[in-house]
């Protein structure tokens, strides 16, 4: 899986870094708890969040995402794109509810694991 | 071990206007206008001012008469003056006397206000001497708007980059280098950016990834905390050969209960903080199990120091 099929799969828009569709995603995290993401042991993964702060960005660059799904039509603010594009980290849009974008994003052999 | 360590002290950067409504309200009518106006005289024809429509690509010429605005012709006017064939009269016979006009010095709320409530796209603008200085449309707003929309984004991306060690780092790894940050309380703005230039710091120095990661996380759990629970304080990283240590050092007011603090769920985090989606009380556990050390000291009405050391090997699946 790319970020870009995830892309097509939550309908959203890229707000930032096109050049960065084609990454891999090996799993998915999905939290408006930024300490749960924090605490995942996943790699490369797919941040899906309700929330839409620069600290989303900063957690994801600091946690090695592979790319951020903000869900709920929400847009994120004009520092946490500065941010993103200097960390290569591509910003995505959906107006999907962070449960319906999970569930387009199950069974896709997306790394699927027990721990949190 | 050195005797001089490398200190770098990273200052934190001023807050940051990016909310849209505050961009509105300071914005002046004369920062978003055109100045550059076509206008014609009363003498000219209306056929002159079709023209200038075309080549221009606008719908609404002032007409001016010693630098003052004595009326203004639509597209609208030149269409009708097309179909009743009276193209050819003269600008003064055809124009709308009375123009809505608006002051340079007015807030561009304010002007937006004016057009909706006149229902004209587009105003003639007066200096305070009622003389003609620019125009005004819909289009002229918007564009500045996301002109400093993206200046906001520039500009954070212009700190992030400078966020980056200012020296590569010592090539003699025998030495230790100090990195050395403030943190102020309930700056978020600023969260997370000493453990973003540790973590660059480590990648200039081949650190193993996984390593990297740890250490970032646990810093940057260690460097929220004291933003949201402490008066404000100072994070320090020293980089040995072998390990980097991190001391986040506040000013209080201290954990009365460390015990407690540390238990997995346990939270004072205010509702505020949870909204930005920290305070899930998962921040202390999580950086002992990213650390190869911890401590922490702290009591009621005192500092809170806490230490952690995460070695450069990696650990065992
Ligand atoms: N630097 C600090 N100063 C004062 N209290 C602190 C500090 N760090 C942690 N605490 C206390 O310990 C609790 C648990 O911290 P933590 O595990 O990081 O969870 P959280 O930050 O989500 O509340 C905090 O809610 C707070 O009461
Ligand atoms: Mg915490």
């Amino acid at each position: 899986m790319t970020v870009r099929e995830c892309m097509q799969r939550l309908e959203a828009e890229v707000v930032v870094g096109d050049e960065w569709l084609d990454r891999k995603v090996e799993s998915v995290a999905a939290s408006d708890l930024l300490s749960d993401v924090l605490a995942t042991h996943k790699h490369n993964f797919l941040l899906l969040t309700g929330l839409s702060t620069p600290q989303v960005v900063r957690t994801a660059e600091l946690m090695g995402s592979v790319g951020i799904v903000f869900c709920r039509g929400k847009y994120p603010p004009q520092d946490a794109i500065g941010m993103a594009k200097v960390h290569g980290i591509p910003l995505l849009c959906t107006r999907l509810q962070m449960f319906e974008a999970c569930c387009r994003l199950a069974g896709l052999g997306l790394e699927q694991d027990s721990t949190p | 071990m050195a005797d001089t360590p490398i200190v770098k002290t990273f200052p934190t950067e001023p807050q940051n206007i990016s909310i849209i409504s505050e961009l509105m309200y300071q914005l002046k009518v004369r920062d978003v206008m055109t100045a550059n106006v076509a206008t014609a005289t009363p003498q000219q024809r209306l056929r002159d001012v079709q023209h200038i429509m075309r080549d221009r690509k606008i719908s609404g010429v002032p007409i001016v008469e010693n630098g003052r605005v004595v009326g203004i012709v639509s597209l609208d006017d030149i269409i009708r003056a097309l179909d009743k064939g009276e193209i050819e009269l003269p600008v003064a016979e055809r124009m709308t006397r009375n123009v809505v006009t608006i002051g340079d010095n007015v807030s561009v709320v304010k002007a937006i206000d004016e057009m909706e409530k006149r229902g004209f796209g587009r105003l003639p603008v007066l200096n305070k001497d009622g003389y003609l200085v620019g125009i005004i449309t819909h289009w002229d707003i918007v564009r500045k708007l996301v002109d400093m929309l993206q200046e906001v984004a520039m500009q954070a991306e212009q700190r992030e980059r400078n966020l980056a060690p200012p020296t590569s780092p010592p090539t003699d790894h025998s030495e230790v280098t100090i990195l050395e940050f403030p943190v102020e309380k309930d700056d978020f703005e600023n969260a997370g950016r000493a453990s973003s230039a540790v973590k660059k710091h480590l990648q200039q120095r081949g650190i193993d990834p996984a390593i990297i990661r740890r250490v970032a996380v646990a810093m940057y759990e260690a460097e929220i905390n004291v933003i949201i629970h402490s008066y404000g304080g100072t994070m320090t990283a020293r980089i040995y050969p072998d390990r980097i240590e991190v001391t986040a050092l506040d000013r209080g007011p201290g954990i009365p209960n460390i015990e407690l603090a540390m238990k997995e769920g346990y939270s004072t985090a205010s509702d505020r903080v949870r909204e930005m989606g920290f305070g899930a009380g998962m921040g202390l556990p999580n950086i002992k199990r990213c650390a190869d050390t911890f401590e922490i000291e702290s009591a009621a009405g005192a500092p809170t120091r806490l230490t952690f050391t995460v070695y450069f090997v990696p650990r065992k699946q």
